[in-house]
Order: C-alpha cells, then sequence, then structure tokens
C-alpha cells in the first residue's frame, strides 16, 4: 500500500532534488507502517497530514536560509505561502468561532446557499445553453449561418433554400468544408412502438465538416446523400433508450412517417446535433427529407448553415466574404423557386461563430433565464447586505478582544484577515451546500422546461470549469462583500485605546445595521412587485378567455401504416375517417388538421396576405383544417358557414377568416364573397366563405392574432395521400377512454397508426412553460427576500434593545413608562423600513417596466402590486419588532443599571 | 594563549535525537527509525518535520553527518539517509548529560 501519489509529489515538488527520493521514502515507510497498524483510511489521512507538515518545513527551510541558490523567487513565494498559511489559519478559527453559535451560522448559511444556489442553478442553466462548446473537433473553426426574415422574429424563419446554399458553397473559399441540416419532428415507428423523433436532414458534408465519427457504424456521406439512400445515424441516446443498446442495430430498420429508413451507425455518446437544448435522435441525408415530410423536392430548406474555416481565415473574413456573395445567391435562388421568390427576397444572413451551436430554445427562454439571473443576483446582494449587518454587530461585540490584539503589536492587516477568513469561512459553507443544491434544481428545472420527465436530459449540465469558476468566483466575492463594512470597522477599533473599548455595540454600529436594512428593503420591494405582476400576469392568463374551449378536446398523432398503396381519393379517405370518429360512441365533434393549436407547427408560421383589391396586406397564421374545426374548438362564427367536404379541388378555392383578418383586409366592409391572395406559395387567390371568432390558437399570450384558415380537402390529392393528418377529437370521456376509441377507429380504417394522443390542456400548458417559470423563480426569490429582510430587521431592532439596556434603565427609572420605551422601538422599525420604501418604490417602478415588457396581460404599473409588496413589508417590520419588544419590556432600572 | 572551542550542548529534542541516533546505530539511524524510537521510550507523538530540522541543524553544527543507504522494497525502492554521530556529537552528548547529572544531583524529583 503506497502514498497517495500527491503526498509524493507535493514533496518532489518542493524538495531540492537530492533531498527528494529521500524523503518520498520515508513517507512511504512511514505510512507502509501505519497501515498495518491502523488500516487505509487513518494512515491515508495522518500521511496526507504529515506531508504538509514537512511541506512547511521544506518551504520555510527556503526562506529562512539565505544559501547562494535562495533566489527572490524563492523568498517570494515562501512569503506568500505564509501569508496563505496565516489565512488559513483564520478561516479554520472562524470556523470555530461559528460552531459556537450554530444558530446563526446555520442561519446564514441557509441565506447566502438559497441565493448563491439560485443563482447557480440559473448560470448552470445559461451555461449549457449558451456557453458550452460542441463536442467536435475544433469547435472554434466554425461558423454558422443563418437567416432572418426582414422584419421577423428569427424562429418564424424557415431557413435558407438548398439552392441559396449551393450557390453560397460554389462562390466562397472561407471554408474547407462547408454543410447544411434541416431539423424536424417527426413519427416514427421503432420495434412496432410509436415514439415522436428530433431528426435532422443532413448535407453529405455535415459529418466532414464537424469532424465527427461514428461511435458504431458509419456516418452519412455524400454517397448516402446523392443516392437519396433510406438510411439513418442514431444518436447514442437513442440506440440506449430506443434500441436498447443492441450490438447489431446497424441493419436494422424504423419506419419515418410510413418509409422504412435502415440504421447505418451510431453517433458518438456526447453529440447531439447543432441544435442546443434540441437533441437530435436521428440523421438522415437531406436529400430522403422532401419524401419523409411529403414536400415538393425543389422546395427544400436547411435550418442553417455551418462551416468549418480554412486554417488562416477568420471570422470577421468569413462574414465579409459571404455578405459580399449573399445578394446574388439569393437572387438566383428567388429565380429558380418562383414559389418561395418572395419568401427568399427577403432572407438577410445572419454569420455568427457555431462553436457554441445554434440554440432555438435558448432564444425562446434567454429573456425569462436573464430576468431570473438578474433577480437572483439582487437576492444576493441583499444576502450578503444582510450577513454584513449581522456580521457587524457580531465584530463590535469583540472589539475588546481585537484592542488587546492590536497593542500586543497584530498589523491591522492580521486583524482585517481574521474577519475576511471568518466570512470566507461562512461563504464556502454556503458554496459547499448550494452547489448540490444547484444541480439537483437546474436538473428539475429542465425537465420542466422540455416536459421531458421519462427521457434523459436535452442539456448537458454537468459542472463545467465555467460553473466551478463562477462557484469558486462567487464564494470569494461573497465573502469580500459581506466582511467590507466589518473590516473598515476592525480597522478603525484598532485606532482605538483599549480604555475606550466597550464590550457593547456602539451607537454607529446600529446606525450602520439600520442603513443595510433599508437598502435591504429598497431591493425587495422590486423583487416582490416583480412576483406579484408575474403571478398575476399567468393568473390571468390562466382564467383568459383564449376564443376557443381547450378543455375536452383530445389530440391525437397519426402515422402513414406501412406497404399500403395510395388511396384512390384520399378525400374520400378523409371524408370517411371524419365520419367514422364522429360516429364513436362519446365523441361529440371531431375535425382533422395538419397543425396542432398552441404548438409551432410548419404551417403555424405567418404568411402575407393582401385582399383582392391589393390595397390591404397583413401577415396571418394559415392553418389547413377540415369541417367540424371549428365546432370541435367552440370557436363562434361571426358571419358565413364552416367548410364543408362538398368544398374540393373541383370548386373555387374557399378560405374562412378571423375576425381581425376581415377587419384589417376590409375595413368597413363584408368580407363574405371577396377575395384574398396568399402569398408565399404558389399564388393563390381564395374566396372568404366565413368569418370567424378571434381566437389565440397560435399561442395563449399573445393579443391580435390574425388566422386564415384553408380547407384540407382542397390540398394536392399527393400531399393528403402522404401526409399523416393530426385527429382533434372534443369528448367528455376521459382520455384513457378516447384514446382506445381513437386507436380502434383509425387504425381499423387501415391507413393509418395512431403515435400519441394527448389533451390539448397539455399543448396550453407547454405554452404557458415560460410564464410558469417566470412565477417560481419570482415567487422563490420574493419569498426568500421577505425573509431576509425579517431576519435583518430583527437582528438590528434586537441589537439596538441591548445597546441601550442601560439607556432604557435609566428612562425607566426617571419615570418613563414602558409604553414610551415601546412606542420608540416601533419608531425605529417602521422609519427603517419607511426609508427603505422611499428608496425601493422608484427601483420597482423600474423593474415593473423592464419584466412587463415581456408580458402581455398586466402592465408595469399594477397598483395592487405595489399595495401588496407595501403591505408585506409593512407587516414584516411589524413582526420582527415583537420579540424586541417583549425584551425591552421585560427591562427593570435595578437590573439595567446594575449591569452599567 | 590558544583557546579551546568549548564542547558544544545539546537542546532537549536534539539530545532525544543524538540519542535514538546512537542506540539504533549506523545502518539503522534514520528519521522515519528516530522519530519511531523516541516515541515508543518517550510516549510522546514526534513530527517527523521536526526530526528533519533538528537533523539539518545538527548536521550543520557538525555534530552528525548522513549518507544514503541501501533502497528498500518498503520504501518504495528509495534510499534512506543513515544518521551516524560524529565525535564532536557524542561529545556533546556527553556534555549535555553530564550537566544535566551535575545540576539534578541531590535534587529530589
Amino acid at each position: 500500500m503506497t502514498a497517495p501519489r500527491w503526498t509524493t509529489a507535493l514533496l518532489r515538488q518542493l524538495a531540492a532534488p537530492a533531498e527528494a527520493e529521500t524523503l518520498v521514502g520515508d513517507l512511504e515507510e512511514a505510512h507502509r507502517a501505519r497501515v498495518a497498524r491502523r488500516g487505509v483510511l487513518v494512515a491515508t489521512i495522518l500521511t496526507a497530514f504529515e506531508a504538509f507538515d514537512v511541506a512547511f518545513l521544506l518551504v520555510r527551510r527556503r526562506v529562512r536560509l539565505p544559501r547562494p541558490s535562495v533566489s527572490w523567487l524563492d523568498v517570494k513565494l515562501g512569503m506568500r505561502m505564509l501569508v496563505i498559511a496565516n489565512f488559513f489559519r483564520d478561516t479554520v478559527r472562524g470556523l470555530r468561532n461559528w460552531r459556537r453559535t450554530p444558530g446563526s451560522a446555520l442561519l446564514m448559511i441557509l441565506a447566502l446557499g438559497l441565493s448563491g444556489g439560485a443563482l447557480l442553478t440559473l448560470v448552470t442553466l445559461f451555461d449549457a445553453l449558451f456557453w458550452r462548446e460542441l463536442p467536435v473537433s475544433h469547435p472554434e473553426e466554425l461558423v454558422g449561418v443563418s437567416a432572418i426574415e426582414r422584419g421577423m422574429p428569427q424562429y418564424e424563419t424557415d431557413g435558407i433554400p438548398l439552392s441559396l446554399f449551393n450557390s453560397l458553397d460554389r462562390a466562397q473559399n472561407v471554408f474547407q468544408s462547408f454543410a447544411g441540416f434541416e431539423q424536424f419532428q417527426s413519427a416514427a415507428v421503432i420495434a412496432n412502438s410509436g415514439q415522436r423523433l428530433t431528426i435532422e436532414g443532413v448535407d453529405g458534408r455535415y459529418f466532414e465538416t464537424l469532424g465527427v465519427r461514428a461511435a458504431l457504424g458509419q456516418v452519412v456521406g455524400a454517397r448516402e446523400v446523392d443516392g437519396v439512400s433510406p438510411v439513418a445515424v442514431i444518436s447514442f441516446r437513442c440506440w440506449q433508450t430506443r434500441f436498447g443498446a443492441a450490438r447489431d442495430v446497424i441493419g436494422q430498420t424504423l419506419r419515418v412517417q410510413g418509409e422504412s429508413v435502415t440504421v447505418i451507425g451510431v453517433a458518438p455518446r456526447a453529440f447531439t446535433g447543432l441544435e442546443v437544448g434540441t437533441p437530435s435522435d436521428a440523421w438522415v441525408p437531406a436529400s430522403l427529407v422532401p419524401r419523409l415530410l411529403k414536400s415538393s423536392p425543389g422546395l427544400s430548406f436547411f435550418s442553417a448553415l455551418v462551416g468549418r474555416l480554412r486554417p488562416g481565415a477568420s471570422l470577421q473574413a468569413a462574414r465579409s466574404q459571404l455578405e459580399t456573395l449573399w445578394p446574388s445567391a439569393r437572387q438566383a435562388s428567388a429565380d429558380s423557386l418562383p414559389e418561395a421568390r418572395q419568401y427568399t427576397l427577403a432572407l438577410q444572413p445572419r454569420i455568427e461563430s457555431a462553436a457554441r451551436g445554434f440554440s432555438a430554445v435558448g432564444m425562446f427562454y434567454r429573456h425569462t433565464l436573464s430576468l431570473l439571473i438578474l433577480s437572483s443576483a439582487i437576492t444576493l446582494v441583499l444576502s450578503c447586505a444582510n450577513l454584513s449587518g449581522l456580521l457587524l454587530a457580531r465584530w463590535s461585540t469583540r472589539e475588546a478582544d481585537l484592542a488587546v490584539q492590536a497593542a500586543l503589536g497584530a498589523s491591522n492587516g492580521r486583524l482585517v484577515s481574521q474577519v475576511v477568513g471568518e466570512s470566507l469561512a461562512l461563504s464556502m459553507a454556503a458554496v459547499l451546500l448550494s452547489a448540490p443544491l444547484a444541480l439537483w434544481s437546474a436538473k428539475s428545472l429542465t425537465v420542466l422546461l422540455w416536459s421531458q420527465p421519462n427521457l434523459s436530459l436535452p442539456l448537458d449540465l454537468s459542472p463545467d470549469y465555467r460553473v466551478l469558476g463562477v462557484m469558486v468566483g462567487l464564494a470569494g466575492l461573497v465573502a469580500v462583500c459581506v466582511s467590507l463594512l466589518p473590516a473598515a470597522r476592525v480597522w478603525s477599533a484598532k485606532l482605538r485605546l483599549i480604555g475606550e473599548v466597550r464590550g457593547l455595540p456602539g451607537r454607529s454600529v446600529t446606525r450602520w445595521g439600520r442603513w443595510l436594512v433599508a437598502a435591504q428593503v429598497a431591493l425587495s420591494v422590486p423583487l416582490l412587485v416583480t412576483a406579484w405582476i408575474v403571478a398575476a400576469n399567468l393568473h390571468r392568463l390562466e382564467g383568459a378567455n383564449m376564443g376557443f374551449r381547450p378543455d375536452g378536446v383530445i389530440v391525437v398523432n397519426t402515422t402513414n401504416q406501412s406497404g399500403v398503396a395510395p388511396a384512390a381519393d384520399p378525400v374520400e379517405y378523409l371524408i370517411e375517417l371524419a365520419t367514422a370518429l364522429r360516429a364513436a360512441p362519446g365523441i361529440g365533434a371531431a375535425a382533422l388538421s395538419w397543425s396542432e393549436p398552441l404548438s409551432f407547427g410548419a404551417d403555424g408560421r405567418r404568411r402575407p396576405l393582401t385582399g383582392g383589391d391589393g390595397l390591404h396586406g397583413v401577415r396571418s397564421f394559415v392553418v389547413k383544417v377540415s369541417p367540424g374545426y371549428f365546432e370541435t374548438l367552440s370557436v363562434p362564427f361571426v358571419a358565413g358557414r364552416d367548410f364543408s367536404w362538398t368544398d374540393d379541388r373541383n370548386q373555387r378555392d374557399v378560405a374562412i377568416i378571423s375576425e381581425g383578418v376581415a377587419r384589417e383586409l376590409f375595413p368597413g366592409a363584408d368580407a363574405l364573397g371577396r377575395r384574398v391572395r396568399l402569398g408565399a406559395q404558389p399564388d393563390r387567390f381564395l374566396e372568404v366563405i366565413g368569418v370567424v371568432a378571434d381566437a389565440k390558437l397560435a399561442m395563449p399570450q399573445a393579443a391580435n392574432q390574425l388566422f386564415l384558415f384553408t380547407a384540407l380537402q382542397q390540398e394536392p390529392p399527393r400531399s393528403l395521400d402522404l401526409s399523416s393528418p393530426l385527429v382533434l377529437l372534443k369528448s367528455p370521456l376521459p382520455p384513457g377512454a378516447i384514446e382506445t376509441l381513437a386507436r380502434r377507429t383509425i387504425v381499423g380504417l387501415g391507413r393509418h397508426d395512431v403515435v400519441e394522443v394527448h389533451p390539448l390542456e397539455h399543448t396550453r400548458d407547454s405554452a404557458l412553460l415560460p410564464e410558469r417559470v417566470m412565477r417560481l423563480g419570482a415567487s422563490y426569490f420574493a419569498g426568500l427576500t421577505a425573509l431576509l429582510v425579517f431576519v435583518g430587521l430583527y437582528a438590528v431592532l434586537n441589537l439596538s434593545v441591548m445597546r441601550r439596556i442601560p439607556e432604557i434603565g435609566l428612562r425607566l427609572a426617571l419615570g418613563a413608562s414602558a409604553h414610551d420605551i415601546r412606542v420608540t422601538l416601533v419608531r425605529e422599525a417602521f422609519s427603517t423600513a419607511a426609508v427603505g420604501l422611499i428608496l425601493g418604490v422608484p427601483l420597482a417602478f423600474a423593474s415593473g417596466r423592464l419584466v412587463a415588457s415581456s408580458l402581455t396581460v398586466v402592465g408595469a404599473h399594477d397598483a395592487l402590486a405595489f399595495g401588496g409588496a407595501i403591505a408585506l413589508i409593512l407587516a414584516i417590520s411589524t413582526l420582527s419588532v415583537l420579540i424586541p419588544l417583549r425584551r425591552a419590556g421585560r427591562i427593570t432600572p435595578v437590573e439595567a443599571l446594575g449591569s452599567r | 594563549v590558544t583557546k579551546t572551542p568549548p564542547t558544544a550542548t545539546l537542546a532537549e529534542f536534539e539530545l532525544l535525537v543524538m540519542v535514538a541516533a546512537m542506540r539504533l546505530g549506523a545502518d539503522e539511524a534514520h528519521a522515519v527509525s528516530i522519530a519511531a524510537d523516541i516515541t515508543q521510550r518517550t510516549g510522546r507523538g514526534v513530527r517527523r518535520a521536526n526530526v528533519y530540522m533538528t537533523l539539518q541543524r545538527l548536521e550543520d553544527k557538525g555534530l552528525l553527518t548522513t549518507a544514503l543507504g541501501d533502497s528498500r522494497p518498503e520504501r518504495g525502492g528509495k534510499p534512506r539517509r543513515l544518521v551516524t554521530p560524529t565525535r564532536e556529537g557524542v561529545a556533546a552528548v556527553r556534555a549535555t548529560m553530564a550537566g544535566i547529572n551535575a545540576m539534578t544531583r541531590g535534587v529530589r524529583i
């Protein structure tokens, strides 16, 4: 049994080479003897201590012996080691001091741990989403190219047309390799069970560009893409969870949208694609995607492009070259794509480093996360102010002790080092407590945000050097912040004579303490107001009239059965399906669509619409629906009629518009019978046959959502045949019963399988997740803040009573009543709170405005929120004054004057 | 007049180290065995760092010499630094012991 390797390494590092071998030998020999006598564990601990002991000796020897070989560097190193050793001793002494008052130590560690833990949680999430580099070779060489449609949010962009990518690729010379990918969700069947998979359609050079090799089998290359091979590389996670980590997975098949796809490889464990937060389950050749998505092969789009810089090329060079090439490439692409001409011409490039991948999910949550980080940072500052006050009081009672140390020759630095050491001990304990808490809550929050409790996490949350750095930095920063005031006081205490030192806190301590508490109150007001606004917003969103009723609506995702020949008349089949579902017992209404209400689907993006006269234009969501859609979702008609199955391709193209669209396109006129031009697709003219009331079908938050509905049965027969419809059922039956019913009916018709069934209310809940997370975070910080303010105010008042015992005694002896004493204390409590409120209310206005900018329902200056926050602070002040009041009430003149 | 240099005397821990080195002999006396011997006989815990420091001091005063011994398997194949008291060292032990004996003679302890 040998000594721990680091102990011998330590000695080798510090000892002269000639001496090192014998010292290490001694350590080994002593360790062996100890192991025989006392067991491995005790021996290891003792050997570690001994190694430190000898190491200190070696350092001290190097410092003290003025041998010619000793350089200034050695001396400086030695001095530094001595300072560190002293500081270490102070920290240990600090820990020992805290052991004497475990209650207050625990309270402080908890306060710091809870606020620091929350900050660490958010930093961990932020790190995983935005800071972590992709697990590919030399990620810093990667450049991402994405496109934004002029005037549109990025997540509403369809992507970059394949022809645009090809033009860019031919003309560029900054990348050694350039590739594109398109991520999409799809229903799939693996070993007879339905799944939803996230799939990336990739270019032939995708894996080569990223430098990713298969963990098993091979990757998708140019041969597979050119040959449109129905093959897939599956992710490591998909291999583990869906194929049971079978070694013979290569050659097995899965069915995607009815198409049989063969597995040719497994990606490495860490690699989950370029979209951070949306890990891919499989990669297929991009050329296969139109077949899987039943779209026109000419209309292929990449979500984004990624290139690897040539040696010597920079991001700046890539940016300037691609921006120069973009307009001509865009024009050529638009000319070759008449169907998407208008869309393509509106595209602007966005070129940035892809070392950290792309994160659409991150963009979606960025605002929420940033606001929460801000709140948690404020809470942490608040905890620091709180602890600073408590430490100030603590150190002021030890002034006599400090003055003696100073008189015996301790320098100011040594005295302050004690204060900082004690704070450091405290903050280290808090960080140690908060680290596991943070990891756990980051995991829970991720599960909540992605609502995937049964799958492994979509993010890599393992702590990396950045999170560890933040942790250590946080501990140091907190220690310094917390000890600033007490250290300043200790510094000035040294200057005083011993005779002047009192055993009780001075007046200035309580004065400083009161200012600190007032600052805490001031900071807590914005947090409380924010929490109120966020909670009120969610409450109103949940209770708001959305213009339709999601309750009782069940969503059924289907996929094509394999090996089924195309239907002779797809519309006939859809009519049969809708009729069969409607006739099933317990089903009130049934409808078919291609996209789910309240979630972003391919059809959920906004398209340009113009009135037939060409005078007015709007962008509106375009949704393809079957007859019965509005009845199923309980959306009332304002005018006109619903689609009927006879509105097929033999008739004129018809549309139903929402009231908002009617108002915008045909102001002051009747919309029925008018024509609407739908752009971006091959221009299509539709006749308005109905107007429905406005409903928030796209998302629960935004107001003024404009919709144009087209008839599903008027789509090209090939699209109808290849696409799997989404079935919406309205029924009072429980979801489980409907699932059985729907499965039997749909599968019985012999064309589709059921992949998954869920209530529409679940979709609404997921859509409200950012608000829920905001409420969770804001309430947590508000609660913590209230607790901190209470503790701070209580501590200051208590100290004030202690300090004034002689004064109170004297006043009582001179005839003051207990009531007078109480009034003084209450006045002190409320004046402190009032100062805090006066400072805090303007801050709350500012923070309210910041938060309200991302909210939809509640304004920034909600009177109730301000009233509630002020009332809560006053209630806390009342509570915190109760115990000090009792203590003051028990003081008798004799005792008080006696103690003097 | 030539002045003979006074015989060195030893501090208490130096005395213990010197005596332990003398007892263990030139083949066995090294830092680990010296520390173990002192602990075993006096019952007090000995930090090896102190033994190193004392050996260094005694060597600087010329009271003992050190030399590398054989490599041993129980030491991970590392050699021992063996300690041998010099004539001056033995004289110093004698002088210190004589001083102690002279001082304690007749005193009931």
